[in-house]
């Protein structure tokens, strides 16, 4: 192939893998209710991820057999994590019947956010005693519980969530 | 260490099969550099023969084809507008090579031992096998054999005087594989690989040095009054 | 004793191939969200890396020349430039991203900020390339990143139903909540992490480094069979534990400190302190193995001398590489990039680059001249062709595969 012919086909491919990272890097803004349910799903899904994690660290904390940084770090890095995950969620926008859902899931995960702090602060600060983690955990559970439903609804019946 | 014998004691080696980009060993086994071009010496009676290894960015980057090479070339001489030299590239005669194996061994240590390619003779011209691999060959009667994929050399001459004369060029189509040296080697395998590169390679063939009439190295081509011989190996 | 310490070089390169900071939290992950359905992946992808590792051992060891070397020599210097520029990116990446790593295992044990551990870090990642004796380096980095067998020892006192385990892995049992889509890209991952082009680089250099000839391939061969097998145990080891009971608790793993946790479950404190040891001597490990082979790979393209069986000062251009390596690996973990994403995405890319690193290897173990009586037989030929194959399937599906599933996020 003669020299600028080559050159002139590697443009267009550059261009053309160039329109394709576009295309794919351009998934901020679901207009559709579909890929609000799978962003939706998968935030959720990082919360419920979090908050077992958190669990995990309290029940083992709990019984010593945790280092003590190991479990801070343990539960920092959920909050980072999870955080992370809800802020990029919280700018995306919802298709417009989908505002209450919207609602409904950003608080639950503002409260999951909150309730990993706590136990991070629990965990934090000297010992963690049985009742104070069995507290912990039964409020992790039902946080989980409360999310698996919502993530439930979100997947199955999007409208109806936040319509009370 | 090494399997193949010196290949300077055998009867014929390839140019870029088995000499470029090789690594270059000093006397104590340290590495020095890699072979990155040969010089090519033409005589008054127009016979080719590889005098001296070079050696560096001003012999390494002219080999590399396309808009890559030319850049790192143009690159290369920015980078050392204010050198005087700065495409002469560095140079380590033959004379100083004791074995060709699977690495260049040279005679000596490797101290101090690059300098630039001095000036050719009188009556010698100075040219590059990096620009004989790749000319276009153009054969009687209008035919198009392809290009030059390697050029086959004979070592003449004693340590101190030593030549690789030119003596044949093999030439192709296609390129691929043309390092792999399946058509020129002791290959076993793997047999898919081998049945591939025999049939890119099914036209390739030798071009004696006497059938060549012109070589034009400017405008990168070459033109041959014969047509090729079938290719042998081993 | 000595033959023990001998195989040190195969554990070593086997841990930056499936224990080093990536493989730790990709497995983990793929074990919590996947069970066992992709072990046979990682099988696969152990057997391929003995393959190629014991021809390029044999290489090194008949003719004393390293991959990279050979990569020029057959393919030109053409395609060896693009194959050194992309091997060099995914060195360098993962070298910044397993210096992250080092310091991510450190910090589960103190609370020093990153900012003076990177550094710190990196100093003493350099300290040991430059200074300390090939041997003493992998003798004890690959010995003390074997502390990882505690996973194993852990999953055994879990007490997991091991018919459930084994069948998930022998029918590729891939939970519902997960695509294909997902699934083919964690196989990609996992294939080329298992076969990062570094791992030859590195095993077959460090055989010049041991100044392998071929009296020694025995030795190189116990280096393969012992050593990669061992760092897909570890592998599968991480992956089940995270099936057994991260799990159940659907818990997604994105950082070091959740791979952990399945230890302590089994095991309490102590088994955390070897777990953490093991996490600095992997880590640590890869990255004097990504850091020697970025080295490597430079040098050996442009003939430099290298290796560190010669005094430093008489391999100066390749040290030179190393240090400027670290400083770049420090100044860009200072910025606080994750160094767990840095990796998984260097993963997938040197994917792509793996057939221009094994075609020469295999070209090459078939060249009589180069190999004499020791040239490769029909069956190791047989299933060098079928991996190579599978390589390219591989590197071809890389990139639109981790596009399609947003790395690995899916559904």
């Amino acid at each position: 192939m003669g020299l600028q012919k080559r050159g002139a086909c590697r443009v267009r491919v550059g261009a053309a893998l160039l329109a394709l990272v576009g295309v794919a890097g351009c998934t901020g803004q679901p207009a559709s209710t579909s890929a609000w349910q799978s962003s939706s799903e998968r935030v959720i899904g990082t919360a419920i991820s979090g908050l077992g994690t958190a669990r995990l660290v309290v029940t083992q904390e709990q019984r010593s057999r945790l280092q003590h940084s190991y479990a801070v770090v343990a539960s920092t890095d959920t909050i980072d994590t999870t955080a992370k995950e809800v802020s990029s969620y919280l700018v995306k926008q919802p298709p417009d019947q989908l505002h209450d859902a919207q609602a409904v899931v950003t608080d639950a995960l503002q409260q999951t956010v909150t309730l990993l702090s706590q136990v991070r602060v629990e965990l934090a600060s000297p010992g963690l005693d049985g009742p104070a983690a069995a507290r912990l955990v039964k409020r992790i559970d039902a946080m989980r519980k409360a999310l698996e439903k919502l993530q439930t609804g979100v997947t199955t019946a999007p409208d109806a969530v936040g319509k009370r | 260490m090494t399997r193949v014998g010196n290949r300077l004691e055998a009867r014929w080696l390839d140019a870029a099969l088995h000499l470029l980009d090789r690594q270059v060993l000093d006397r104590e086994g340290l590495m020095i550099c890699n072979v990155d071009d040969l010089e090519l010496a033409e005589d008054t009676d127009h016979h080719l023969a590889v005098t001296g290894i070079l050696v560096g960015p001003a012999a390494l980057w002219p080999r590399l084809s396309g808009t890559l090479g030319d850049a790192l070339r143009r690159t290369w001489l920015r980078l050392g507008v204010q050198y005087a030299d700065r495409d002469v590239p560095a140079y380590i005669g033959l004379d100083l090579v004791d074995e060709i194996g699977a690495a260049v061994t040279l005679t000596v240590d490797r101290e101090g031992l690059l300098d630039k390619q001095p000036d050719a003779e009188t009556g010698e011209e100075h040219h590059r096998v990096g620009q004989l691999v790749g000319m276009d060959v153009r054969g009687p009667d209008g035919d198009r054999p392809g290009r030059v994929l390697d050029v086959r050399l004979a070592p003449k001459g004693s340590r101190t005087a030593r030549r690789l004369e030119v003596t044949h060029l093999v030439v192709g189509r296609s390129r691929p594989g043309t390092l792999l040296g399946y058509d020129r080697g002791d290959f076993n395998g793997p047999w898919l690989v081998h049945r591939i590169v025999k049939r890119l390679h099914r036209h390739t063939g030798l071009l004696p040095i006497t059938g060549v009439t012109t070589i034009d190295w400017e405008d990168q081509h070459l033109d041959a009054d014969r047509a090729l011989e079938p290719l042998t190996g081993v | 004793m000595k033959k023990v310490f001998g195989i040190a070089l195969g554990i070593l390169t086997a841990i930056g191939g499936f224990v080093d900071i990536g493989d730790l939290v990709v497995n983990a992950q793929v074990g919590a969200r996947f069970g066992m359905s992709l072990g046979l992946v990682v099988i696969v992808g152990i057997i391929g890396i003995c393959l190629f590792a014991e021809m390029s051992g044999r290489v090194a060891a008949c003719s004393g020349r390293a991959t990279f070397d050979l990569v020029r020599e057959r393919l030109g210097p053409r395609v060896g430039l693009m194959n050194l520029i992309a091997s060099f990116a995914v060195n360098l990446l993962t070298f910044i991203a397993e210096i992250g790593g080092v310091a991510l295992a450190v910090m589960l044990v103190t609370s020093v900020s990153e900012v003076l551990i990177v550094p710190f870090v990196g100093l003493l990642v350099w300290a040991v390339l430059w200074r300390a004796r090939f041997t003493v380096m992998e003798n004890v980095l690959g010995l003390l990143g074997l502390c990882l067998v505690i996973f194993t020892v852990a999953l055994w006192k879990l007490g997991p139903s091991w018919s459930d385990l084994t069948s998930q892995m022998a029918t590729v049992d891939k939970p519902a909540s997960e695509d294909w889509w997902t699934y083919a890209y964690f196989a990609v991952a996992l294939f080329g992490a298992a076969m990062t082009p570094y791992e030859v680089f590195f095993f077959s250099s460090g055989g010049v480094e041991e100044k392998w000839t071929d009296k020694d391939l025995g030795t190189m061969r116990s280096n393969v069979f012992i050593g990669f097998p061992l760092g897909g145990v570890l592998s599968l080891s991480i992956a089940a534990c995270a099936a057994v009971v991260l799990g159940p608790l659907k818990v997604d793993v994105a950082a070091l400190s959740q791979v952990g946790l399945p230890v302590a479950v089994a095991f309490g404190k102590i088994g955390i302190a070897v777990v953490i040891v093991g996490f600095v001597a992997a880590t640590f490990g890869a990255a004097c193995e990504t850091g020697l082979s970025a080295g490597y790979s430079l040098a050996q393209y442009f003939g430099w001398q290298w290796g560190k069986f010669v005094r430093p000062r008489k391999a100066a251009k390749f040290h030179a590489v190393l240090i400027l390596a670290t400083l770049v690996a420090v100044a860009v973990l200072m910025t606080g990039v994750d160094p767990i994403m840095v990796t998984e995405l260097s993963v997938v890319f040197s994917a792509v680059a793996l057939p221009l690193t094994y075609f020469p290897i295999l070209v090459v173990a078939n060249d009589r001249e180069y190999m004499g009586q020791h040239a490769n037989s029909s069956v190791t030929n047989f299933f060098g062709t079928i991996y190579l194959v599978l390589i390219v399937i591989a590197a071809v599906a890389a990139i639109p595969l981790l596009i399609i599933t947003h790395m690995g996020a899916g559904s």
